[in-house]
């Protein structure tokens, strides 16, 4: 699963690079050269933007020191295009089925549900005018996304 | 011509947000609105940092008569009655419109028709 998951990545050849130099979408790739990969059990990865980081660091210092504290990210039905990516904050630790990922202090849980539909996805905190939001991006299990990327449809 | 009522209304949170967002960015006049073609149900808000008032843009001013908010000639139609708001929690802060044109709209809330 891990590997079938790494083999977009791969693909890239000589001129599909060219092509993303062209378009501009590289600029953007390495734009999120901070962005972490974690590991979870089960072989399952996920990444985090440095905003993202940043972010969570932020909630952390006003969360309750006594407590965990974790990001949530679960992966329900809804949305247009039939699944929907979910944000919870969590002042508790994993439960028992939970993928619990972890770098530099900041932990994401995710259930065992969910970790196959997330897994090798990144998870940035977007900052713009309109919205400041965490976000799902670049999930390679998703086929199609809904333009708010909130919902995506599955790859099967 | 008279006009007896404003275009849009901005809530105080809203207000208050764009008062420190252009705090920011002294350079700019104000915000302005417009509506791009895009979402799934059609139309979707669009914000950005405005230097200046374009021709035949309507500005709204906030209660408080410190921000000002452009909406673009081809938005007017569509937003006109619109309550510009601010919502903030721990995972999403972001505007919302509430729009008594909008016949739809988007589960996200992203987009709208008209």
């Amino acid at each position: 699963w891990q590997a079938a998951s790494r083999v977009p990545e791969q693909k890239v050849s000589a001129a599909s690079f060219k092509r993303l130099l062209s378009t501009g979408s590289f600029a953007k790739e390495s734009a999120a050269s901070g962005t972490e990969t974690m590991r979870g059990a089960g072989g399952f990865s996920l990444s985090v933007t440095e905003e993202c980081v940043r972010r969570l660091r932020e909630l952390a210092t006003r969360a309750p020191k006594h407590l965990p504290f974790a990001l949530r990210v679960t992966v329900n039905s809804g949305g247009c295009a039939g699944f929907q990516y979910e944000f919870k904050l969590e002042h508790s630790g994993p439960a028992a089925e939970d993928v619990v990922f972890e770098k530099d202090g900041v932990r994401v849980y995710v259930d065992a549900i969910s970790a196959p539909l997330l897994s090798g996805a990144t998870i940035d905190y977007e900052d713009e005018l309109i919205r400041s939001a965490f976000k799902v991006e670049g999930n390679p299990n998703a086929e199609a996304n809904c333009s708010c990327g909130t919902s995506f449809a599955p790859r099967f | 011509m008279c006009r007896s009522r404003a275009a849009m209304t901005i809530t105080e949170a809203a207000a208050k947000r764009l008062r420190s967002l252009l705090e920011k960015h002294p350079e700019s006049y104000g915000v302005r609105l417009s509506l791009k073609q895009r979402g799934c149900n059609g139309l979707s808000y669009q914000l950005d940092y405005a230097k200046e008032r374009r021709r035949f843009e309507e500005e709204v001013v906030s209660a408080d008569g410190r921000v000002r908010v452009l909406v673009d000639p081809r938005a007017m139609l569509h937003v006109v009655g619109t309550e510009m708001d601010y919502v903030e929690n721990d995972l999403a802060s972001e505007f919302v419109f509430r729009n008594p044109n909008a016949k739809g709209t988007c589960g996200c809330g992203e987009s709208f028709n008209v």
